[in-house]
C-alpha cells in the first residue's frame, strides 16, 4: 500500500465523532476575527469601532503597504453588526492579535450582491484564481497558506499535478471525513476548479485505509472525471505534504523545498470545499467544520460554525466534563494547547480536542535507543536535535537539520525518556531566526 | 522545563458553565505518547529472562539464585545510594539497575564466591553506569563490564565456568567435581572443569604445545584435520546439549535456545531490531568455519582454512546472551539500522579473532565492549538520510 518511510501508529481515536453528521452552530452573538489567522502579511482593519458590517463584507486586507501583500488573505465578517471593539485578543495561535470584534444585531443579514450562484464553468484560471483571493480561502489544514498564493507558482515550475490530501492523519480529527461523505461532489467540484487554476494534468485524492467509506463516496463522485482515487496506509503523518506526494508519486520533494519543486501542488479536503463556495457561490471563507471531540467533552460532534465564534460556544454545545485538563486547537499530534476558552476558530481551525489527563512531562537523559530515528518521516535523528538544543548549541542544531523538521511530532510519541523534542525544536528554531536576523543586521551596518 | 500552567484568561463569575477547568495545562504538540516508557522497556526486557533464571536454577541448583539476588541487590543499592549522593532523583524503579544486576549474575559461574557478583554489580553501576552520568549516558555495557572486572580480579573463578549439578545427572559431567567455593583453584584445570569452547581450545592449545596425548602427530594438512576431528571427538560437546543447555558455563548463557525464544519476544516488540542478533551470530558462524585453525605437526605448522564448526561455535559461550541482551542494550550501541549492521559485524568479527587467535576461551564479553568504544564513531558516519536530500533535480 501507498506509504513513507518512518511515521507512527497511534491510536486513531475516531471512533467518538466519525459518525456525527455536520451540524450547524447558529451565529454567535460576538465574533472576534484576528487580523493574522496564518502564515503571511497580517492584515490591517477597513471598518472602524461603530461601524455596521454585514455578512461577507471585507473587515481586513492586507497592508496595502506591504511589499509582500500578495502572500495574505482577506478577512471578512462572519456575523451582521457592529464593530464593537479593535483591539488584542488572543487566538488560538498567538497570545495577542489586533482583532476585529463584531457584536451581532441578530439579523444574520448578507452584505449586497451575497451569495450569487453562477455556472463557474465560465470562469478561466486566472478568474479561480480571483474568486479565491476575494473569498479570502487559505489551507484548512492548519497552517493556513493563503490558497491563490499556492497555486499561483512562479512562470518556471510546471506543476502537472495536483493531490487532494484527504489523508486526515492526525488522530480524533473527522471534520474532513464528514465532508468527503456528505459533500463528495462539492469537493469534487472545488478540486477540479483549482485543478483547472493550475493546469495540473493529473488530479489525485489521496486518503487513508480507516476512511474507506469515504473512499467509496469520492470514488463514485469523481467517477469518469480523470481524478485518481487512491487509499493510503493508516499511519501519522500520511498526511504532511511531502510523505502523501511520496505516497501516491513516488517523487521526493527536496530537502528545503516545496512541493512545487517537483510539480505538485497539494489542497485540502476543507479548502476544496471553500473553493467550491467561492467559485460556485461567491461565498467568502466564513464558516468551516470543526469537530470538537476528546473524552473531556460529553458530546463529541462535528459542527458548521461561523469563524470567530468562541471555543467557548463549542464546548457549551458539546458539553465539557469536569476534570479537563488540556483544550487543544487542532489534533493531538500538532495541536497547539490552549490556556483559555475565550480564543475564536480561525481559518485553520480543524478541531477543539479536550483531554482530561496530560501526557508525561518528566523526561530523562536521551537512552540512544533509536526509536525517533526510525520513527522520523524526514530522515532527521531527532536524539541529535534534542541533545543540541538541551546544550543551546545553535551550530550543532543547524548541522543536524533542525530547519527540516516540520513539527510532526512523531519522535517526540514514540520517545521511552519522554524528551519533549519538539518543544525544543520549536526554541531552536527560533534562537536560529534570531540569530539570523542579528547577523544580518550586523552585515546592513 | 516544557510545563506550564496557565490559568483560563478572565474567569467572569456567573458566566459559563460551572465546571470550567482551571487551569489548563499548556504544553508544546504532542499531546499524545506512546505507551512504551523506560520503565515498561526495562522490565519487559527483565521478562523475558525469566525462562533463562528458570533454567539456571534448574542446571545449577539454588546456588545460581543467590548469585543472582546478590548481583541484583547490589546493583539496584548501590545506584540508589549514588544517585543519593548525586542529590539527584532515585530512579531504581524503573528496572535499569534491576536488569543490569541480573546481567551481571548471568556472565558470571553460577558458584563463584558472594563477593564476586558484587563487586560486578557495583563497578558496573558506581563507575560504568553513574560516574558517566548514569542511564543514557554510559560508554560501555555496565554488565559486561562488571563481568571484565572481576574477571581482571579473580580470573580463576572467573573463567572456569561452573559444573553440571549432580541433580542433573548428566552422562559426561559424572567425573567432574563442583568449584569449591571455599577453596578456589589456583589455576584453569581446563580439561576437567572448563566451558566447551575452553576444553577445545585448551586441548588444541596443548596439542600445539607438543601435550599430543594419544593423537598422532600431523605430517601433512590431512593428517592435522584428521587429528583436529580426532581432538573435536575427545572434547567436543554435543550440538542439542549446547542448544538446550544441557552444559557448563555462566549462569545466564547456557541455554542457547531459552535466550532465542526470549530474543524472538525482543524483536517482536520491536525493542530490537532482528539484523543486530542475526549479523552477529551470522558473522561469527561464517568466520568461525572460514578462519584457519593453526594444528601443529610435526615438523611444520598446518593452517586448516573452511574447517570451523560453525554450529558449535554459536551455540557455546556466551554468543546468544550476548546477541541478544548486551550488543543490543540500545545505550552503547549505535542509533541507526546501518550503524547497528556494522555494530554487529564488528562483534562478531572480533568474537571470533578472540576466541581463536586471543587468550581468552571466550570473546564475545570484549568484543561488545570493544564495539561500545566504537560506538560514537560509527554514530558520527551511519547516519540518517535526510528526506529529499538527494533528489534529482
Amino acid at each position: 500500500m501507498n506509504t513513507f518511510r518512518g511515521g507512527v501508529h497511534p491510536h486513531d481515536f475516531k471512533e467518538p465523532s466519525r459518525d456525527k453528521p455536520i451540524q450547524p452552530l447558529p451565529p454567535p452573538p460576538q465574533a472576534v476575527l484576528p487580523m493574522s489567522q496564518h502564515l503571511g502579511v497580517p492584515c490591517v482593519p477597513t471598518v472602524k469601532k461603530g461601524d455596521t458590517v454585514r455578512k461577507g463584507q471585507v473587515v481586513g486586507e492586507p497592508d496595502p503597504s506591504n511589499p509582500r501583500r500578495f502572500v495574505s488573505a482577506l478577512v471578512h465578517a462572519s456575523i451582521s453588526g457592529k464593530v464593537a471593539a479593535i483591539e488584542p485578543r488572543p487566538t488560538p495561535l498567538s497570545p495577542s492579535v489586533l482583532s476585529v470584534v463584531i457584536e451581532s444585531d441578530g439579523q444574520d443579514a448578507w452584505a449586497d450582491g451575497l451569495p450569487a450562484e453562477s455556472d463557474p464553468a465560465t470562469l478561466d484560471g486566472n478568474a479561480i484564481k480571483a474568486r479565491i483571493q476575494a473569498a479570502g480561502v487559505v489551507g484548512m489544514g492548519g497552517a493556513g497558506f493563503p490558497t491563490h498564493v499556492k497555486i499561483s507558482p512562479p512562470p518556471e515550475k510546471k506543476i502537472d499535478t495536483l493531490i487532494l490530501n484527504a489523508a486526515e492523519c492526525e488522530p480524533y480529527l473527522t471534520c474532513d471525513y464528514r465532508l468527503m461523505l456528505e459533500r463528495p461532489a462539492e469537493l469534487v467540484e472545488g478540486l477540479l476548479l483549482l485543478g483547472k487554476a493550475l493546469g495540473a494534468e493529473d488530479v489525485w485524492i489521496g486518503t487513508e485505509a480507516n476512511k474507506l467509506d469515504a473512499f467509496e463516496v469520492l470514488r463514485k463522485a469523481s467517477d469518469g472525471k480523470g481524478i485518481r482515487v487512491e487509499a493510503c496506509e493508516v499511519k501519522y503523518p500520511q498526511g504532511a505534504e511531502k510523505q502523501l506526494i511520496y505516497a501516491l508519486t513516488g517523487r521526493k520533494v527536496p530537502a528545503g523545498g516545496l512541493p512545487l519543486d517537483v510539480g505538485v501542488v497539494v489542497q485540502n479536503v476543507a479548502t476544496a470545499f471553500a473553493v467550491r463556495e467561492a467559485c460556485r457561490l461567491n461565498k467568502p471563507l466564513i464558516e468551516r467544520v470543526v469537530t470538537v471531540t476528546g473524552d473531556g467533552v460529553e458530546r463529541p460532534a462535528n459542527y458548521l460554525v461561523r469563524l470567530g465564534t468562541p471555543f467557548r460556544a463549542l464546548l457549551d454545545a458539546s458539553g465539557l466534563c469536569e476534570g479537563a485538563r488540556k483544550i487543544i486547537a487542532g489534533g493531538p499530534m500538532m495541536g497547539i494547547a490552549q490556556g483559555g476558552l475565550d480564543v475564536p476558530v480561525v481559518k485553520g481551525t480543524s478541531g477543539i480536542l479536550v483531554l482530561r489527563e496530560a501526557e508525561p512531562v518528566e523526561w530523562r537523559a536521551c537512552i540512544s535507543c533509536g526509536r525517533c530515528v526510525d520513527a522520523c518521516p524526514m530522515g532527521l535523528m531527532p536524539n541529535e536535535i534534542s541533545i543540541a538544543c538541551e546544550a543551546r548549541d545553535l551550530d550543532m542544531m543547524a548541522a543536524v537539520n533542525i530547519l527540516d523538521c516540520f513539527e510532526c511530532g512523531c519522535c517526540t510519541y514514540v520517545c521511552p525518556a519522554r524528551r519533549p523534542i519538539v518543544h525544543w525544536v520549536k526554541w531552536g528554531k527560533a534562537e536560529l531566526g534570531k540569530r539570523k536576523a542579528q547577523q544580518q543586521k550586523q552585515k546592513a551596518s | 522545563m516544557p510545563e506550564e500552567d496557565v490559568s483560563a484568561s478572565a474567569p467572569d463569575p456567573g458566566d459559563g458553565p460551572a465546571s470550567e477547568p482551571r487551569p489548563l495545562l499548556v504544553t508544546t504538540s504532542p499531546h499524545l505518547r506512546a505507551r512504551e516508557d523506560i520503565p515498561r522497556i526495562m522490565w519487559t526486557v527483565t521478562a523475558t529472562l525469566v525462562p533463562a533464571v528458570a533454567w539456571a536454577v534448574y542446571v545449577f541448583g539454588p546456588r545460581a539464585l543467590l548469585t543472582m539476588a546478590i548481583a541484583v541487590v547490589s546493583a539496584v543499592a548501590t545506584e540508589a545510594a549514588i544517585q543519593r549522593l548525586r542529590r539527584r532523583p532515585v530512579t531504581v524503579s524503573d528496572g535499569s539497575a534491576f536488569l543490569s544486576g541480573l546481567l551481571v549474575a548471568f556472565v558470571l559461574p553460577a558458584h563463584v564466591p558472594w563477593y564476586v557478583p558484587m563487586t560486578a554489580s557495583i563497578f558496573a553501576m558506581a563507575i560504568v553506569k553513574q560516574l558517566f552520568g548514569g542511564l543514557g549516558c554510559n560508554v560501555w555495557n555496565p554488565a559486561l563490564m562488571g563481568r571484565a572486572f572481576v574477571l581482571a580480579a579473580w580470573a580463576p573463578l572467573v573463567v572456569s565456568g561452573t559444573d553440571w549439578p549432580a541433580a542433573f545427572g548428566y552422562r559426561r559431567g559424572a567425573q567432574e567435581q563442583a568449584v569449591s567455593v571455599e577453596a578456589p583453584p589456583p589455576a584453569v584445570d581446563a580439561t576437567t572443569r572448563a566451558t566447551p569452547l575452553n576444553k577445545l581450545k585448551e586441548r588444541l592449545r596443548e596439542f600445539n604445545a607438543g601435550r599430543r596425548g594419544s593423537v598422532l602427530a600431523p605430517r601433512n594438512a590431512r593428517e592435522a584435520w584428521d587429528a583436529l576431528c580426532q581432538i573435536r571427538e575427545e572434547e567436543g560437546t554435543p550440538l542439542d546439549d549446547l542448544y538446550f543447555g544441557r552444559t557448563g558455563g555462566c549462569i545466564g548463557e547456557v541455554s542457547a535456545c531459552l535466550l532465542f525464544l526470549g530474543g524472538i519476544v525482543l524483536v517482536a516488540l520491536n525493542y530490537i531490531k532482528w539484523q543486530m542478533p542475526v549479523l552477529f551470530v551470522g558473522t561469527v558462524a561464517l568466520l568461525s568455519w572460514a578462519l584457519p585453525i593453526g594444528v601443529q605437526g610435526e615438523t611444520a605448522k598446518y593452517y586448516l582454512w573452511f574447517s570451523g564448526q560453525p554450529l558449535f561455535e554459536i551455540f557455546s559461550g556466551g554468543l546468544f546472551l550476548g546477541a541478544f541482551y548486551m550488543a543490543t542494550d540500545m545505550v552503547t550501541s549505535p542509533v541507526t539500522t546501518k550503524g547497528q549492521v556494522l555494530f554487529a559485524i564488528g562483534c562478531g568479527l572480533l568474537t571470533v579473532l578472540i576466541r581463536r587467535y586471543g587468550g581468552y576461551p571466550e570473546g564475545v564479553c570484549y568484543a561488545i565492549l570493544l564495539m561500545n568504544t566504537a560506538t560514537p564513531m560509527i554514530n558520527r558516519y551511519a547516519r540518517a538520510r535526510v528526506f529529499g536530500q538527494r533528489a534529482k533535480k
